[in-house]
């Protein structure tokens, strides 16, 4: 056993986690350290051993990531087939856990809708405002017109009534050039 | 002692797994961190860390029982048991370097005199 630390003590499964799973494995039964600290040695050999032969067969497979059907692959060729089937219900798991994680924030973000309907909806909502923008336009500018063509309708018409009544002289031929100013 | 297959004791794994919402008990973090030591390792998939972070799990409760049903004393586990399963096991060969068996003084240097 290393009496100093070298870097690669330092990677070795946490103490706690493994002392937690060797007491629930085996209650009631008093372990040595120093069966715990090979135990973890072990644990660290296997992780090797498994890495390695699963690397080779990502290899072989002119892959460039070690998938899940190398390390099953590796298992059984290293002569640990009876942990296949356990390995992979974890993997069924792992892969509806990732799923519903996507389905879920897709929600979580659009209240339940997915982006596409969003985006769609945005859309229409957009259109439908220019069109009622133009709509309002339209008529203030009717409404504009309508007032300038009622204003000048009251200005004539004014006009016609002091006419009739006599208060506006018709300009004599001599005063013609005053009242040319009005 | 062929090995089991399907292990019934994983039971005991399934229950202790299921009180959180983790997936696996030992941290995929760490177990990562391990595999990346050595440099041929080349990238590996999340779902396949998870896989062996499972095996490992596996491997533990698999050393563990068969330690502890070679121990006279069933309320104890010492290095000598552990060292048993290796010679027993064939997929534990592996472990030969690290759980050598304890070599008595005597015999030690009884071999070196033998080999000069």
């Amino acid at each position: 056993m290393a009496e100093s630390g070298t870097p690669e003590d330092d990677l070795s499964v946490p103490r706690a986690a493994l002392n937690k799973m060797i007491k629930e494995l085996l209650p009631s039964v008093r372990v040595s350290n120093d069966s715990r600290e090979l135990i973890n040695n072990c644990c660290t050999e296997f992780i090797h051993l498994i890495s390695s032969e699963a690397n080779d067969m990502c290899n072989k497979s002119l892959k460039k990531t070690i998938s899940p059907e190398h390390v099953l692959a590796a298992l059984d060729s290293l002569g640990f087939g009876a942990y296949l089937e356990d390995c992979r219900s974890v993997l069924e798991e792992c892969k509806t856990v990732a799923a519903k994680k996507r389905r879920a924030s897709n929600r979580l973000e659009n209240l339940g809708i997915p982006v596409e309907e969003l985006l769609r909806q945005q859309e229409e909502l957009f259109a439908r405002a220019r069109e009622e923008q133009a709509v309002i336009e339209q008529e203030e500018w009717s409404q504009l017109q309508a007032a300038q063509a009622a204003q000048q309708q009251q200005l004539l018409q004014q006009q016609q009534q002091q006419q009739g009544n006599g208060h506006v002289q018709p300009p004599a031929p001599a005063n013609h050039a005053q009242d040319s100013a009005t | 002692m062929p090995m089991k297959s399907g292990f019934s004791h994983n039971r005991g794994l399934e229950k202790m797994a299921d009180k959180s919402t983790k997936l696996t008990l030992l941290p995929v973090a760490r177990i990562r961190t391990i595999m990346k030591s050595s440099p041929d390792i080349t990238v590996i998939g999340q779902e396949s860390l998870f896989l062996i972070t499972k095996a490992t799990e596996l491997f533990v409760q698999h050393i563990a029982q068969e330690s502890h049903s070679r121990s006279q004393n069933k309320n104890s586990l010492v290095y000598g048991n552990l060292a048993q399963v290796v010679d027993d096991d064939i997929a534990f060969q592996f472990l030969a370097d690290v759980l050598p068996k304890k070599v008595l003084a005597r015999d030690y240097l009884q071999s070196l005199e033998n080999n000069s």
